[in-house]
């Protein structure tokens, strides 16, 4: 009984999916207008990647210069510094990945 | 048409384009998307409920499908594996929603201005259920359409959305059993 009521809900609820598909105003999507769009997204990503490149250039950069005075300065510094960074690394790691498979469970 | 394996002659047109796009060749890659965007959309279009925000994701879904072409195995349908990244991106659209509003403020699933006015000029009227499913969180919306809508099976809709199978049956089956109660009162 209980499972012949599901089943005539649900398929009220595929009628109205249904009635819902033929409100849609969309029209078939042209070849042109496909390649189009990934042209742009080519350019964008072009865009993306000498970002990030410049980005990573000035970090490292200044990670290096950084770890360059404080070998030859301070060497107490450097040492604290790896030190905090051995211990800092796999914890965020574990905490960002474990952070972001609950997040896909959601 | 069904050939030998089970595979069809759509199947593996479609894989012959996946490897000419994989090869560079946009025009294939085009026509594969050409094939399924009706398909993608119409799917979208019933968790988004509004026509705009469903085309922004279909051409999201497009760009990532381009850009992660390499990882699409040919084990599951072309149509299945875009299905599985437009529902990860319409979660990952609802969870910047949460985060933009409120964590405690529950975003309303209604149909847009826009579809409303189409079904009130076409005469349309949709059953109770509709609104009730409508107002199902996605953790449960979204296993409840791929079961009961297009039919996939759990194991396919636990690939889909990343996660057990277990947990796909107990959301779909979770999922009907709040739609019932609400049936019910």
């Amino acid at each position: 009984m209980r499972e012949e009521n599901d089943n005539q809900s649900l398929h009220s609820l595929k009628k109205d999916w249904e009635q819902l598909e033929s409100l849609a105003s969309h029209e078939r999507i042209s070849l042109h207008a496909i390649q189009e769009q990934l042209l742009i997204q080519k350019q964008k990503q072009k865009k993306a990647f000498r970002k990030e490149l410049c980005l990573f250039t000035l970090t490292a950069l200044v990670i290096l210069t950084i770890m360059a005075t404080a070998i030859l300065q301070i060497p107490a510094l450097f040492i604290a510094i790896e030190v905090i960074g051995i211990i800092v690394a796999p914890i965020s790691f574990i905490v960002f990945h474990y952070k972001r498979k609950k997040e896909m469970f959601l | 048409m069904k050939q030998k394996g089970g595979v069809t002659a759509l199947e593996q047109d479609d894989f012959i384009l996946v490897q000419k796009a994989l090869q560079g060749d946009d025009d294939a890659f085009s026509l594969l998307f050409q094939r399924y965007h009706s398909f993608l959309y119409k799917y979208l279009l019933k968790l988004t409920l509004d026509e705009d925000l469903c085309s922004e994701l279909c051409q999201e879904a497009m760009m990532k499908c381009y850009v992660n072409l390499s990882s699409y195995k040919n084990e599951a349908k072309f149509s299945t594996w875009m299905i599985s990244i437009a529902s990860r991106l319409y979660m990952d659209y609802l969870r910047k929603q949460k985060r933009e509003k409120s964590s405690l403020q529950r975003i309303k699933q209604s149909l847009s201005h826009q579809l409303q006015w189409k079904a009130k000029y076409k005469g349309v009227e949709w059953s109770e259920m509709f609104s009730d499913f409508n107002e199902l969180d996605s953790r449960f919306r979204i296993p409840v359409l791929l079961r009961h809508y297009y039919g996939y099976t759990y194991d396919e809709i636990a690939h889909m959305l990343n996660m057990r199978a277990g947990t796909v049956k107990s959301r779909v089956n979770k999922g009907v059993n709040i739609l019932r109660k609400e049936w019910k009162e």
